[in-house]
């Protein structure tokens, strides 16, 4: 029966993303995708990964698909030429369908083979795990044992936002910030963005134990920020190039600071003080969120201040 | 065959999928999005594969893949930005050597 | 204090990411280049601890490896991080003054995540963390080319933002199925484990393409020519330079680290071949184009294919000559970083003199402005391996080492690649003696342009006679590692 369940998930998410790959119109093409973003949340839970689907729903659904959706808007004035799948004249369609079937193939015939892993690192991680000053195993990995990846990965997260606001700075147009026509949904965003800004805490405090976390968290966050924008409060404090950037690096700068310290005290980087590392997890976490959440939004922020330029000429 | 398993022939099945439409593709959303499946396809196999060797949950390729979803994020944010600026200035959602004779 | 040199590689860098988001033009400058000199000084420490102690690991945050992520100085990684460090500082004193204030602005923090990301891929003996270091290695280099903004240069971006992402998807497949079969990530310890089943021939075969396609091999290269071309000279000089030799050196470690030259031949042969027509048709290319910086960026194509041309030689049944390609190929390495950093500043100074693209408006820069054509010309006797230079030292090893194997499929590709260096270097020359009319009517480039190309191509020119002081921190035969 579960077998089942698993195939039909399979079945659905082969579909979807055919059809994200191949249907006509762009516009459904991006909703096949986020779709297939929520089904894959359904997978991974079936996967006993409870913290992927939080991410994958809230990141990789939510944000990527919010910032395609955006881009979308933006891409309507060039033309769209819909997927020449017909043209098997094309020696790039040969190419593309013979290295997509290679790529299976060979694929299937590597994780066919029989597996018997000469090391098992899921016992170190349990057994290293009252070290780390967290229960949860994820947060352990990612904010100790391997935290250096966490580090980089923070970096890549603050080059990406550089990027934008690179490529922002020659345009002229400043943020316009419409407010919402409807009052009531106004007064109701209101409402919301505490509740969420409480969500966002509670799966950053929860991420010690169970599921949850920095990047979760900050996805979350992003959204409350979002909301924020649209009702129309504080605006300008993203506009200040300081405070942005500030908000991006602050995450980082924590972790950076935290990391640096035991180096002065003749131990290595990363390291945290014993006993105490559970404080300075929550600590470089909270920063982390913040930062993410900060990062996030101001891409969705960035995006609105550089509409297309519509031109006479082609 | 294990959940586990089925996934990651899943997985195999998005890479290819998603390699066929990034090489096809020459929109650069099309391309982008099915560079998106591809990095999925991958965390799928990373953990289910990973998993269904050891018969229960591994933390280790779960935590990569959450590292691994935000890099994606990142890159794929950083790539719309590029194309939103390129359609901008030449009105084009295609590389120009892609654009073809119109 | 002991921990400090080596994590001062990743730390120092991240720093200076972080001042130059933080701190007002004039101070970003200031402390740039104060880190700058820290990293340099850092780097000269950790050469002396490493002929005090010799190779050494440290493991991130106290957790050794498999559980933590170590990082490990040895002479290989020691070798690649001076050589980032030499090549960065002079190319950081070339943007300051070449580019734009408002350009310098947004320059800094993306040079100071490259270097950290160049650092954590010199270091990392973590396969995932190699992904992740490959990532923020892209994504700064894909934001250094599009800081020009305009369209052309948003096309090379883009080309080039899609052949890495490709790149680094393969690569972490290879990751996934690696991790699966032997269920660790440390590349010490999957050393131990590690034998050619058919999973890990297909995991390393996806890593190895990925790594390729970031590399610029041919057939995988045409990304290449309008990114490191199109870019701003500082820019084009760092890419071509040390982007490029990261995930070159990854694909190395792995040659090397899990005794591929052990393996069937033809895996070798193939890397050969694909080498072959890389310098093949770099230089063929090269010789046909009629802008500057492409001709110096075609270069770079053929000069890969050099690189490659150590694989068919590392064999375990001639250690010797095994050693000798190993060796060879690193001088090549190096030798390349210094005279391409050279050769596209260089470059950079003459597209700024004549103020166009094209080969035909050098006409009369020998005459008017020899410093440069000088430092250009160093530069090219290092491309062009004759010697004394770090280029020849590099082809004259692997020339004896395919000798010695009795491959001589491969000498006679390095020479017909010398050749064809030559030409392309001799035909941009003859462009500068023609005589032209009307005097001295170029622009002068500030001498602080013009010395610091001349002192990578010096270097590039030194490194022939010091190349014996380079190789001896490599162990004596690291190739047959057991």
């Amino acid at each position: 029966m579960n077998e089942l369940i698993d195939l039909t998930l399979v079945c659905i998410l082969l579909g979807l993303a055919s059809l994200s790959l191949f249907t006509q119109s762009l516009f459904r093409a991006v909703m096949f995708f986020i779709l297939l973003g929520l089904i894959l949340a359904l997978v991974w839970i079936r996967l006993d990964a409870p913290d992927i689907a939080l991410a994958e729903a809230a990141i990789g659904a939510g944000i990527t698909g919010i910032l395609l959706l955006d881009a979308l808007a933006h891409l309507r004035a060039t033309s769209n030429t819909p997927p020449q799948l017909r043209q098997l004249k094309q020696p790039r369609f040969w190419l593309a369908l013979i290295s997509g079937a290679g790529v299976i193939l060979l694929l299937a015939l590597a994780i066919s083979e029989p597996l018997a892993p000469a090391v098992a690192l899921d016992l170190q991680v349990s057994e290293n795990l009252t070290n780390s000053g967290v229960t949860h195993p994820i947060t352990a990995i990612l904010l100790n044992f391997r935290s250096y990846d966490t580090l980089l990965e923070v970096a890549v997260l603050v080059l990406a936002a550089l990027v934008a606001v690179t490529l922002r700075q020659s345009d002229e147009h400043p943020v316009v910030n419409e407010y919402l026509p409807n009052p009531l949904l106004h007064a109701c965003l209101k409402l919301f963005f505490p509740m969420i800004f409480l969500v966002s805490m509670y799966l950053l405090w929860a991420g010690a134990a169970q599921p949850g976390g920095a990047f979760q968290a900050g996805a979350v966050l992003a959204a409350a920020f979002v909301l924020f924008y649209l009702v129309g409060l504080k605006t300008q404090l993203a506009q200040n190039d300081i405070y942005l950037k500030g908000g991006w690096i602050f995450g980082l700068a924590l972790f950076v600071l935290v990391g640096s310290m035991p180096l002065l005290y003749g131990q290595p980087f990363l390291t945290y003080p014993d006993s105490q590392a559970g404080i300075f997890i929550l600590l470089i976490e909270l920063g982390l969120t913040l930062s993410i959440g900060w990062i996030l939004f101001s891409m969705f922020l960035l995006s609105q201040s550089s509409p297309l330029q519509k031109k006479d000429s082609p | 065959m294990s959940s586990y398993l089925i996934f990651a022939y899943g997985g195999v099945g998005l890479c290819g999928i998603g390699v066929f439409g990034f090489i096809l593709h020459t929109h650069l959303l099309r391309r982008l999005i099915a560079f998106n499946l591809l990095g999925s396809g991958t965390f799928l196999i990373l953990v289910g594969l990973s998993q269904s060797g050891r018969g229960e949950a591994d933390y280790i390729p779960q935590a990569l893949v959450l590292t691994g979803i935000v890099v994606a994020v990142a890159a794929t944010a950083l790539a719309l930005v590029l194309i939103r600026r390129w359609a901008a200035l030449t009105q084009h959602a295609t590389l120009p050597e892609d654009q073809g004779p119109s | 204090m002991v921990h400090f040199p080596m994590a001062g590689l990743v730390v120092f860098p991240l720093l200076g990411a972080l001042v130059s988001l933080a701190l007002s033009q004039r101070w970003r400058t200031l402390m740039s280049f104060a880190l700058i000199l820290a990293l340099l000084l850092n780097n000269a420490l950790l050469l002396l601890q490493f002929y005090s102690q010799g190779m050494f690991n440290e493991a991130m945050g106290n957790w050794p490896a498999p559980l933590g992520i170590e990082l490990r100085i040895d002479g290989l990684a020691l070798i690649f991080s001076l050589m980032s460090a030499i090549v960065a500082s002079i190319c950081a004193l070339y943007a300051y003054v070449y580019l734009r204030p408002a350009q310098l602005k947004l320059f800094w923090p993306f040079f100071w995540f490259l270097w950290v990301a160049l650092n954590s891929i010199w270091l990392s003996s973590d396969l995932f963390n190699l992904y992740v270091g490959l990532e923020l290695l892209s994504l700064a280099a894909v934001g250094l080319v599009a800081l020009s903004r305009d369209a052309l240069s948003l096309a090379a971006a883009l080309r080039y933002l899609f052949a890495a992402l490709l790149g680094s998807i393969g690569y972490l497949l290879g990751v996934a199925l690696l991790y699966a079969t032997y269920g660790t990530l440390s590349l010490v310890e999957l050393s131990q484990h590690f034998s050619l089943t058919l999973s890990s021939s297909v995991a390393l075969g996806f890593m190895f393409i990925g790594l390729l396609m970031k590399t610029a091999v041919f057939p995988m290269h045409s990304w290449l020519p309008p990114a490191h071309g199109g870019a701003l000279t500082p820019v084009s000089a760092l890419l071509s330079a040390l982007v490029i030799k990261a995930s070159f050196y990854i694909v190395l470690r792995l040659w090397t680290e899990l005794s591929l030259d052990s393996a069937p031949t033809s895996a070798g042969l193939l890397m050969g071949i694909l080498g072959s027509a890389a310098i093949l048709w770099g230089g063929w290319m090269a010789l046909h184009q009629t802008h500057l910086k492409l001709v110096v960026a075609y270069s770079t194509l053929a000069q890969i294919g050099y690189f490659m041309l150590i694989f068919p030689l590392l064999s375990d049944t001639n250690p010797h000559a095994s050693h000798l390609a190993f060796q060879g190929g690193i001088l090549m390495l190096l030798a390349h970083a210094l005279a391409k950093a050279g050769m596209f500043l260089a470059a950079g100074n003459l597209l700024f003199c004549t103020g166009q693209k094209d080969l035909h408006s050098l006409a009369g820069l020998s005459r008017y402005r020899p410093l440069n054509i000088f430092a250009f010309g160093l530069a090219g006797v290092s491309i062009m391996g004759l010697p004394p230079s770090g280029g020849f030292n590099g082809k004259w090893l692997i020339i004896q080492s395919a000798m010695l194997q009795s491959q001589w499929q491969w000498v006679l590709v390095i020479l017909l690649g010398s050749l064809l260096s030559a030409a392309y270097i001799f035909r941009v020359f003859s462009y500068t003696y023609q005589e032209v009319e009307g005097g001295d009517r170029f622009k002068q480039p500030s001498p602080l342009l013009e010395w610091s190309a001349l002192s990578l191509s010096v270097l590039s020119i030194l490194l022939g006679f010091a190349s014996m002081l380079v190789l001896d921190l490599l162990p004596s035969h690291s190739v047959v590692t057991q």
